[in-house]
């Protein structure tokens, strides 16, 4: 027997601790259990778009790392992308590898934000802390290639701003070997946790139908045992090189596509990250680290390129028409699309789970609203 | 791989759809033109030939561009603007073939319409809304078309090349004065 | 027979004034005044040992290090260094609240709202008067002081209800509403451990139930037989859900309902829900603690005739227990409120009447040699116990030497 109350509508945000900015959800509660559960965007809309029109095409790239904070150098590497294909500008060996190893930082700094939120979500306060004890340490590399530690402005057209010289390698090094450790102590602390393993485990499944259907990208339509990513399946700047796999959720505990099989996927991709990181410091050539351009003026033209960023497939459609500004540009975020069928996959669940779905999916507010 | 790959769904569209589908132009990201009012259709067949996952729907408001970013059909002709039109763009993706082509649509500035393809792709739902929010575009069949990334009550269309940025909004003077201005009102004053 | 030096205490104070009344009323001022100061000083402590034990565990520096630049010199003694062990956190938080603006939201029920945190915080401190604290010594000696108790947590569940309806508030009312659920289911299997008890020892008085325990540690009731030490871990997860302590802070679960039922309130009114929580941890360690763990007997006959240590044991097994519950919520995710249920209903509530049956069967079963195999059981059971916390300790070790 099933009884059924009045009907409350609630709003969960937009100032909320587990929405992970200024997200606004419109819930229609049944006492605990969530009817529906509507995302209502737009309160963190910066008009990226609008300023791309006006700026150099150097000038973007800041703008660009203002969508995604928390792994702001995917970004900056899809719209380079974009303009180098169009102007047809080439990156020296060197550069390339700077780019790979600012990128697989930044994604293993972003999954450890994931990581520590995901744990706060659900009530574990203390993964979160020692989460950012180790991202601290990315941070500071990162610093020292770029010299900023949240918005970096690192990846220029043509190449990167600054080298990463045998000094930044050898404390990338050290934090592969020390990352190594970590990863066990996150395993006993939070994965195989028995209660965080019923709340997460068969909890807020996206299916691969859904996932593909709302273009949902990266970790979370990995977890549903699909072998998707970017950097294999459609490879771009130099990932041919190096030798790691595609981290799809194990289904060691829940069904394929849950939240814990999402949370779990971040996890592997760090190792995998770690491996693309050790080839990557071992490889690197000597030699320029930027092409010379002086003024980037591509030829009219339209493209679409995409990355693989740290939540997903970020594309940015750009249009030239000669100028030194792009025509327009149009940024396709991950997060974007993963909410935009969160009505979906979030329906009758219970308010603890929805938190549970939001955490593992992993939004950045700052991408979705742009 | 890419246009090999467009070639083949060009003649397939076009066997199937006929004049709804425009001409094809061989270029390095190139796109295949169709009829607004067969889009639907079109996405549909599109689906069934395997791509089915919309990476990106974007609008683009051609109005003042320079230079065409469609490529010219004619090399020797001078390079010339193009028209002004509203042009929405769907990339699309397949996840078996890994093949990855572009749809686009032009349409009537004055008073842009289309059939909305979310029953299609899901994720083309927020997209459109979008579209919608930012060009003015409206999209017939679409379960709930409104504002997305601005407010519900926002005048105009942010994103159009002749948008005039509002001055005040609700009694909030928004409009930004020239650095300096201050002071050189200070001067005239004294 | 228990309260023996009350009576001296009141009789003496009778002689002085010659009047018997009002000498039962200073006792009464009395010693309510040195409970109160007793938990403030408590109060202050439990938050200082929750930052401390937070810092530990999540390598956070605050706590450690933030305080006065200069060392403390009293008389030219070096009582404190440089920080003072992060003492001045303390301080500044008790400035802050006190100095926080009193907010009441517009459309709240003012008055409910204002005397919800009153209510609870007085159900609370209620409970300690019939705690024993020193053999012959409990504040009010009443023959059903577990039911006192019972009665008093119970009233802790009306204030938090009244608090997060009156705040209008939905999220409040949600934490509420969650708050009301668990406690009354809580306190079943809770209610179950404790008759377990009171059966064995025949009396509801908790003076009679900690003279049961005297003399060595093996006398305690967790260890006396298997049914009482089960009943005993019953107990203690119940009083985490009873103190709405991780894993089943569900009422003011922060990631979904923001703070719970106290999300509207701030300043003093917060301290007063934030105060009741550490002594309502302090009151239910108590009393597994007098229940279970033998009250104020040290475990050692010899030392038991030193009846003035009594307090002191008493707080040092109460202080443990909290400790505990310190760390668990430093380490534990939340459970959902369905399995919160599941987990009284389904399994926690069988097991405590399994407990209580086996205790009356364990009664007529008074041999030395089912003694022996009682406690030889428990001694297996914690030894198990202490082995996975040696192991875990061990990879824990290892993968720090790694890094280094």
């Amino acid at each position: 027997m099933t009884v059924h109350g009045e009907e409350l509508v609630i709003n969960m945000g937009p100032q909320h601790p587990s929405t992970h900015g200024v997200l606004r959800l419109l819930l229609k509660t049944d006492g605990e259990v969530v009817g529906e559960a509507l995302p209502q965007i737009g309160y963190l809309h910066r008009c990226f778009e609008k300023s791309a029109e006006r700026v150099s095409w150097n000038g973007v790239v800041p703008y660009t790392d203002r969508m995604d904070y928390v792994a702001a150098i995917s970004n900056e590497w899809s719209f380079v992308l974009a303009a180098e294909k169009l102007g047809n500008a080439t990156v020296p060996e060197r550069g390339e590898y700077c780019r790979v190893i600012s990128a697989e930082l930044q994604r293993i700094a972003s999954h450890l934000v994931a990581f520590g939120t995901f744990g706060i979500d659900m009530g574990a306060f203390t993964p979160f802390l020692h989460a950012f004890r180790d991202r601290e340490k990315i941070l500071d590399i990162l610093e020292m290639m770029s010299g900023a530690r949240l918005l970096y402005h690192y990846i220029r057209i043509g190449g990167v701003m600054s080298d990463c010289d045998s000094k930044i390698c050898e404390m990338i090094k050290l934090f592969i070997k020390d990352m190594r450790t970590r990863l066990p102590e996150y395993h006993q602390l939070l994965s195989y946790n028995r209660i965080f393993i019923e709340r997460t485990a068969n909890v807020g499944i996206i299916t691969r139908e859904q996932a593909i259907n709302y273009n949902i990208t990266g970790p979370n339509l990995r977890a549903t045992g699909m072998e998707w990513d970017l950097r294999k399946c459609d490879p771009y700047s130099i990932y041919d090189r190096f030798e790691f796999k595609i981290a799809v959720g194990t289904c060691e505990h829940g069904v394929s596509g849950d939240s814990w099989n999402r949370y779990m996927v971040r996890l592997i991709e760090i190792e995998e990250s770690l491996k693309i990181l050790e080839q990557a410091v071992e490889q690197i050539p000597a030699g320029p680290i930027s092409a010379a351009i002086k003024v980037f003026k591509p030829a009219p033209g339209e493209i679409y390129a995409r990355t693989e960023g740290a939540r997903g497939e970020i594309g940015f459609y750009v249009i030239s028409d000669g100028d030194l500004k792009p025509f327009r540009v149009k940024a396709k975020s991950p997060s974007f699309c993963a909410l935009s069928g969160f009505h979906e996959y979030s329906r009758n669940l219970m308010i603890a789970d929805l938190v549970a779905l939001l955490g593992s999916i992993d939004i950045v507010l700052g991408e979705v609203d742009r | 791989m890419g246009i090999t790959v467009s070639k083949t769904v060009y003649n397939q569209l076009k066997t199937q759809f006929g004049d709804a589908i425009g001409e094809y132009i061989e270029t390095a990201s190139p796109f295949i033109e169709v009829k607004s009012e067969s889009i639907r259709e079109v996405a549909r067949f599109c689906k069934e030939l395997g791509f089915d996952s919309l990476m990106c729907l974007s609008a683009v408001d051609t109005k003042g561009m320079k230079i065409s970013s469609s490529p010219q059909e004619n090399k020797t002709q001078k390079p010339a603007p193009p028209k002004e039109e509203i042009q929405v763009v769907y990339h699309l993706n397949s996840t078996f073939t890994r093949d990855k082509i572009a749809l686009k649509v032009c349409l009537d500035r004055t008073s842009p319409r289309l059939p909305s393809v979310s029953s299609i792709w899901g994720v083309a739902n927020w997209h459109e809304r979008e579209a919608y929010d930012m060009f003015g575009v409206i999209f017939d069949g679409h379960p709930a078309l409104s504002r997305i990334l601005c407010p519900e009550d926002w005048e105009g269309w942010p994103l159009r090349k002749d948008y005039v940025f509002p001055e005040r909004y609700h009694d909030v003077e928004h409009k930004r004065k020239p650095s300096g201005a201050e002071f050189l009102d200070g001067e005239k004053k004294q | 027979m228990s309260s023996f030096l009350q009576n001296y205490f009141v009789s003496f104070i009778a002689g002085l004034l010659n009047h018997q009344p009002l000498a039962w009323i200073l006792y009464g001022i009395i010693s309510g005044a040195v409970i109160l100061g007793v938990l403030s000083a408590y109060g202050a402590l439990a938050v200082y040992a929750e930052r401390k034990i937070m810092a530990f565990m999540q390598c956070r520096l605050g706590p450690m290090e933030v305080g006065p630049e200069i060392e403390l010199r009293i008389a030219g003694m070096k009582i404190l260094p440089k920080g003072w062990y992060g003492l001045g956190v303390l301080i500044a938080d008790g400035i802050k609240l006190l100095g926080k603006e009193d907010t009441v939201p517009a459309k709240a029920d003012s008055l409910i709202f204002k005397l919800a945190p009153a209510i609870v915080f007085a159900a609370t401190i209620t409970s300690f008067v019939v705690i024993p604290f020193a053999p012959f010594f409990t504040p009010a000696d009443i023959d059903a002081g577990i039911l006192v108790i019972l009665a008093a947590s119970s009233i802790v569940a009306v204030g938090i209800v009244m608090g997060g309806y009156a705040s209008n508030n939905k999220w409040s009312l949600y934490g509420a509403i969650r708050s009301v659920a668990q406690v009354v289911s809580y306190e079943v299997p809770m209610g179950l451990a404790l008759l377990s008890v009171v059966m064995t020892t025949g009396s509801l008085a908790l003076a009679d139930i900690a003279d049961n325990q005297s003399g060595w540690a093996w006398n305690w009731h967790a260890f006396s037989n298997v049914w009482l030490f089960i009943a005993a871990i019953i107990y203690i997860i119940s009083s985490l859900a009873e103190t709405n302590r991780t894993p089943f802070d569900i009422p003011e679960a922060e990631a979904e309902l923001v703070a719970g039922y106290h999300t509207e309130y701030s300043g003093m009114r917060f301290a007063l829900f934030m105060f009741a929580e550490y002594i309502n941890m302090l009151l239910v360690s108590l009393i597994a603690s007098v229940f279970f763990f033998g009250g104020y007997y040290s475990g050692i006959q010899w030392l038991d005739r030193y009846y003035f240590l009594g307090p002191f044991v008493l707080g040092a097994k109460a202080l443990l227990l909290v400790i505990i519950m310190i760390w668990l919520r430093w380490t534990l995710p939340r459970f959902r409120v369905d399995q919160l249920m599941t987990l009284c209903w389904k399994a926690m509530l069988p097991l405590s009447i399994i407990a209580f049956v086996g205790a009356a069967a364990a009664l007529f079963q008074t041999s030395l040699v089912f003694a022996i195999f009682w406690r030889f059981c428990i001694l297996i059971l914690l030894a198990l116990f202490a082995f996975e916390v040696a192991k875990g300790i061990r990879t824990k070790s290892i993968s720090r030497k790694a890094t280094e």
